[in-house]
């Protein structure tokens, strides 16, 4: 509860992880859970302090996905199905997702950063990961499309966290899935690029649910580079907000992201922010004047 | 002279305020043991639609639905269970003025919560309002040149501590756990491990608001209201809510820590003693685990105050280095094969938690960066559970090693495993702020806690058996004349009989005199 954004805008205890598994617990309806699921923002932040060790991502998914199904909770909106050209099959692939396929610039230094190796895949799911955080239902057919050509590969980098951890659970041990920051962050290029005065903002889905893996990665650059990095005391990461279907759809919001900003530049004298996400980088650009780039524009040559 | 308890029948009235009736459960489980009911009867709600109209008529809504209701059912100790009529999540000095003044006028119950950490059911409603303080958690203002902070009562510790790194600041001490509230720990006392030379958290409170028990806003301190400020300090919200805290600071350093392990709990004790008393170290505490590995940290600040320890107090210290200790530990087993269950165990319990006390991620230099996050995710995650069994003795110096020693006993009769935490606690306020409160009225200078805190494991206990040990704990207290850490809720019994008629009858009419219908937390002491 300590990191959780809700908790920190709302002080409501009811509408957090914590506030729901006590609620589950002591036998509340499941009418009075659907106001704190559709709260969350699915950050993870609540999984790497949780006593108890829950998967806390996979149960507020399922607890939404029960409660639409039930008709106790308003679908956030749908996503169109993301356009497929074939299939392209590697052993390694790239699932920039749409935000950073319509940013042509970035995603070509993304791709020369990752090397040849690396094929971008035709199809990021975008839709899928979108269905999933809301708690619709996922056609069978269109998700065994998807999964098809990833089950060739031996590695999967993914920009979007949700898509991290949910391809992690699908496609078990065997296939490697990571998020871009951390696959960006293994080139030398890249972490020169990284200056004292920079705020990085770690995309915190992937970050939090693997943090017990991740986290010595990202206190080393810290370390290394001087950053500011918005990890906080427990090294959680907290996010901006950006990422959440509440956020992307326009939908009401508990989590403000112009607040969850401020927070993350009080008292930090930030003179560029470093994203590994696009979405942030966009609301960054919303609600303050500092230079936003995305990791892998820092890559010094 | 213990008597035999006399089964009485279940009184379906709540007894009137500052009256502690007789047990009506399971007379007979805790034989040779005298019990009172402290488990007060459930408010009845009479007067509790007026009062409900009444705040709406404020502004104030009360949340009445039953899943609110229930996240307050019980508190960390998880033996308390009741529920309060309706709950408000504060967020304001005049809400919670309101609120008082309401229910004074109406006479309902109002039981302040924080971090509900308490262990004896002192933040569980058994009727009446729940006002959940966390609600006010904001940090108002950081004074960098003066080392001060101004911020709301509800806020957790780690979020105070949160700010604060980010001017390059720190608090100075807090319980080992960072999500207790600034507002009930500055009630309660808050121990830390500098306590032995900062004293307990709510000697860091500058200046507070308060919210009297009629409604009336005041702000307080040493030169303002001096009689509020030092009966709401460490006055288990008897005498009004703290609302706001000026608390001192002070900048941030990360620590260097050193652990020096003893086969011998007295001697480890008489140690601690010798370092608190002389200021040896900037931190310092006993941690067990049994009484078979006994562990005393010292940590320091600054690297002076770490080459004078070495050079001046360490060579007077009895306990060994981790290899030498271990060497020992070893050949005590092998000497006594019979016990591989109990070296298993201390071997295993090592393993696991020395790493957990140094993450490679909080290290910097061999510094550790963040203790109180390092060590209150440690504490939960080897000590924490759904249910919290922390007994605890405040003593005296002259006292502390034979209580420790007792309860020691006591622990392991209970348990099979068990770990004893004790600390120092300097006492820089003035001597009538400690009065009816943890730190023992014949304490000079500075006092001594332990906590016996068995490890439950997994097993399901008895309520009666864990009541029992616990209650075994209290009793060397009221035997030795000590105090207790958490003397409220469900061992309120014990008030009088450690305290004696006179101090707690003071007590009693300066509460009803400013609280007359004696609605704010009615059940935690009187
Ligand atoms: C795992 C664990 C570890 C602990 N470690 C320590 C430790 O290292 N050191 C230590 O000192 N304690 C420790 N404790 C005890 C606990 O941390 C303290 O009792 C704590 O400071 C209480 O804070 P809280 O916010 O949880 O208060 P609560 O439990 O919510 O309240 C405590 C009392 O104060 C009253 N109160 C609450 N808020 C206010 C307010 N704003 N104004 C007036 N009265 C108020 C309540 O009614 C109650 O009577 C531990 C407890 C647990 C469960």
């Amino acid at each position: 509860m300590l990191s959780c954004p809700v908790w920190q805008q709302s002080h409501t205890q009811a509408l957090t992880m914590c506030g729901r598994a006590r609620l589950i617990a002591n036998g509340a309806a499941e009418e009075d859970l659907a106001e704190s699921a559709q709260a969350c923002i699915l950050c993870g932040s609540c999984e790497p302090l949780c006593p108890r060790g829950m998967d806390t991502q996979r149960a507020t998914l399922s607890l939404r996905q029960q409660l639409v199904k039930r008709g106790l909770l308003q679908v956030i909106g749908t996503h169109h199905r993301s356009r497929q050209t074939g299939q392209v099959r590697s052993e390694a692939l790239f699932l920039p997702g749409q935000t950073l396929r319509d940013h042509k610039p970035v995603l070509e230094q993304c791709e020369r950063l990752l090397g040849n190796r690396v094929l971008c895949a035709a199809d990021d799911g975008t839709d899928i990961c979108h269905d999933l955080e809301c708690g619709t239902e996922i056609d069978d057919k269109r998700l065994e499309d998807f999964l098809a050509p990833l089950r060739d590969a031996r590695e999967i980098i993914a920009s979007d966290g949700m898509m991290v951890n949910f391809l992690s659970t699908l496609l078990g041990p065997k296939v490697r899935v990571r998020g871009l920051g951390q696959a960006l962050l293994e080139s030398a290029q890249v972490r020169r690029g990284i200056k004292r005065t920079d705020l990085y903002i770690i995309e915190t889905r992937t970050f939090n649910g693997r943090r017990g893996e991740l986290v010595m990665q990202y206190e080393s650059l810290r370390q290394k580079t001087g950053c500011f990095m918005n990890l906080d005391l427990h090294r959680v990461a907290t996010p901006t907000g950006a990422m959440s279907a509440q956020y992307r759809m326009n939908h009401q919001a508990l989590v403000s992201v112009e607040a969850q900003i401020k927070w993350l530049l009080e008292g930090r004298s930030a003179e560029r922010i470093v994203v590994e996400h696009l979405e942030d980088g966009a609301a960054f650009r919303k609600h303050t004047s500092l230079p936003v780039v995305h990791l892998a524009e820092v890559a010094e040559p | 002279m213990q008597t035999r308890f006399k089964p009485q029948p279940i009184a379906i009235q709540a007894p009137g305020p500052g009256v502690i009736p007789p047990c009506n459960v399971a007379s007979d489980s805790l034989i040779g043991i005298p019990r009172q009911q402290t488990n007060p009867c459930r408010w009845q709600g009479e007067g509790w639609q007026s009062f409900v109209t009444d705040l709406v008529n404020r502004g104030i809504a009360v949340d009445e639905r039953r899943s609110a209701r229930t996240l307050y059912q019980s508190d960390a100790g998880g033996i308390a269970h009741g529920l309060p009529h309706g709950v408000v999540v504060a967020r304001s000095t005049e809400v919670v003025a309101g609120i008082l003044a309401a229910a004074q006028q109406h006479r309902v119950p109002v039981t302040v919560r924080g971090g509900g950490l308490t262990t004896e059911g002192e933040t569980v409603s058994f009727g009446g309002l729940q006002l959940d303080m966390r609600g006010m958690s904001r940090v108002l203002e950081i004074d960098a040149s003066k080392l001060t902070v101004r911020c709301e009562a509800g806020i957790y510790w780690h979020s105070l501590a949160e700010s604060l790194r980010r001017q390059g600041l720190d608090y100075l001490s807090a319980p080992l756990n960072m999500t207790s509230s600034v507002g009930g720990t500055l009630g309660v006392g808050g121990i830390d491990i500098n306590s032995p030379r900062l004293g307990c958290s709510a000697d860091q409170a500058l200046a507070l608001t308060i919210v009297t028990p009629t409604g009336e806003i005041l702000r307080c301190s040493e030169n303002e209201n001096p009689w509020w400020f030092n009966r709401v300090l460490l006055g288990y919200g008897q005498f009004g809510i703290i609302t706001e805290a000026t608390l001192r600071i002070r900048p941030f350093t990360p620590i260097t820590m050193h652990y020096f392990y003893y086969q011998d709990l007295k001697q480890a004790m008489e140690d601690l003693v010798m370092v608190s008393e002389e200021d040896a170290a900037d931190y310092m505490g006993i941690l067990t685990m049994l009484d078979r590995a006994v562990n005393l940290l010292v940590a320091f600040d600054s690297e002076e105050r770490e080459k004078e320890f070495f050079r001046k107090w360490r060579p007077r210290l009895r306990g060994f280095g981790e290899a030498r200790f271990a060497l020992t530990l070893g050949m005590h087993y092998l000497l006594r094969p019979w016990k591989f269950r109990e070296a298993l165990y201390l071997l295993n319990r090592k393993r696991t938690l020395l790493p957990a006390l140094k993450p490679s991620h909080h290290l910097r230099d061999n510094r550790i960066v963040d203790r109180t996050v390092v060590f209150s995710q440690a504490v939960w995650k080897f000590w924490g559970g759904r249910q919290m069994v922390i007994p605890d003795l405040a003593t005296s110096r002259g006292k502390f090693i034979e209580a420790v020693l007792r309860g020691n006993e006591v622990c392991r009769k209970y348990f099979p495993h068990y770990t004893l935490y004790c600390v120092g606690i300097k006492l820089i306020g003035p001597k009538e702020r400690y009065e009816l409160s943890c730190i023992p009225p014949d304490a000079e200078d500075i006092a001594y806690g332990c906590e016996f805190e068995p490890m439950l494991e997994g097993k399901t206990y008895s309520r009666d058996h864990i009541q029992a040990f616990k209650n075994e704990i209290y009793d060397i207290g009221v035997q030795m004349g000590t105090s207790y850490y958490r003397f409220g809720g469900m061992m309120k019994g014990y008030i009088r009989r450690v305290f004696g008629d006179e101090l707690v009858d003071k007590h009693l009419a300066m509460k009803r005199e400013v609280d007359p219908a004696m609605i704010l937390n009615r059940d935690v002491i009187f």
